[in-house]
């Protein structure tokens, strides 16, 4: 390789077992997860029944699908080892700069302001970084209500590892709209998304 | 790292030339290579063979600015060999011209096998050196070819006046 620090292999584990059909399953997953924000959806069981990346199940299958070499990726301090599976299996660059990211992977919310991310500019809104955050639990933990389009009336959801303040800085983006961040909460095999149209309230 | 003195970096120039190696050999090579092989580790993909393009650039003479000379059909493939408890982990790597995965994963294999220290001197001296020197045979007889149409020109300068 001719840039970049040579990649260490000996911790490295397989990806998707059937990278297209397991690719594609994901991504529907992730589709219907975003179009019906709150959802929790799970991972089938045939899709990568080993993960070695450091990364939660789920966030590891959402990466395999989603990145490239076309999506710099910031990895909070305690996913750092993960640096080197990306980087195989999804060909992604690393970078420092949480700004020049598209997709976040972090292991709670709470170091990181969240504008520290980026937002999307006004012509390519969707060009923003997607924060995949790696919570305890998706269904023990303080109430959310989430309402906003893909919600009938209103949804609950219980997550449990992410302060307070958090939610109260989210919602402060929300006048930015279509600028904004996308959150996807991953824990286990399992995950919720909450897209930057969702308004979320504490209980 | 297991063991800094087995496990090889990945841009030592004796790897470099095996890979280069398993990588221009046929496939029917590759295959009768690895059946006589004494012991077969089995082993797992890191990255199943699969097959995509890469742009090839080039440089005129070594020395001009570099361009793009066209895409080319690449496979690549990733294993990883299980050697039992207590050897190191290593990694095969191969990328090899074409479309043929087998061709592809039995270069991974022999790399890995290569890397390894109970494996390297048997495979080198039963499937790199076989291959090597057939491919130095070949070169050799593409030159020997070449030479015989070989014309030297001889430039008549006309008197200037």
């Amino acid at each position: 390789m001719a840039t970049g620090a040579t990649l260490d292999l000996s911790d490295i584990g397989p990806g998707f077992g059937d990278p297209v059909a397991h690719a594609q399953s994901v991504f529907r997953l992730a589709l219907d997860a975003t179009a019906h924000p709150g959802r929790i959806v799970e991972l089938p069981p045939g899709v990568l029944p080993v993960n070695t990346s450091g990364l939660a199940d789920a966030a590891a299958a959402i990466a395999l699908t989603l990145l490239d070499f076309e999506t710099p990726v910031w990895l909070d301090g305690d996913l750092q080892a993960a640096g080197d599976y990306v980087r195989f299996h999804c060909g992604a660059p690393i970078t420092a700069d949480p700004k020049a990211s598209r997709f976040a992977f972090l292991g709670g919310a709470g170091d990181m302001p969240l504008s520290a991310f980026d937002t999307g500019d006004i012509d390519y809104p969707d060009r923003s970084t997607t924060l995949l955050i790696t919570v305890p639990s998706l269904t023990a933990g303080p109430e959310l209500i989430l309402r906003g389009p893909g919600i009938r009336d209103t949804t609950a959801l219980r997550v449990d590892g992410i302060a307070g303040g958090f939610w109260t800085a989210r919602a402060e983006l929300a006048p930015l709209f279509p600028l904004g961040i996308d959150l996807i909460l991953a824990c286990g095999r399992q995950f919720a998304a909450i897209p930057r149209t969702t308004v979320v309230t504490g209980a | 790292m297991p063991d800094a003195s087995a496990a090889r970096p990945p841009d030592s120039a004796d790897r470099r030339r095996w890979m280069g190696a398993l990588a221009r050999a046929r496939t029917a090579e590759l295959e009768a290579a690895w059946t006589g092989l004494a012991v077969r580790p089995s082993y797992a993909f890191l990255r199943a063979p699969e097959t995509g393009l890469v742009l090839v650039r080039g440089r005129a003479g070594g020395i001009g600015a570099a361009f793009n000379l066209g895409e080319m059909t690449m496979t690549r493939c990733a294993v990883r060999p299980d050697f039992g408890t207590g050897s190191p982990r290593l990694t095969g790597l191969a990328f090899v011209a074409g479309r043929d995965h087998r061709h592809a994963e039995l270069a991974a294999v022999f790399d890995a096998l290569l890397q390894h220290p109970r494996y390297h001197a048997e495979v080198a001296a039963a499937v790199v050196a076989p291959i090597e020197s057939r491919l130095a045979r070949e070169r050799q007889e593409a030159t020997a070819q070449a030479a015989q149409t070989r014309v030297d020109f001889f430039t008549l300068v006309r008197e200037q006046g």
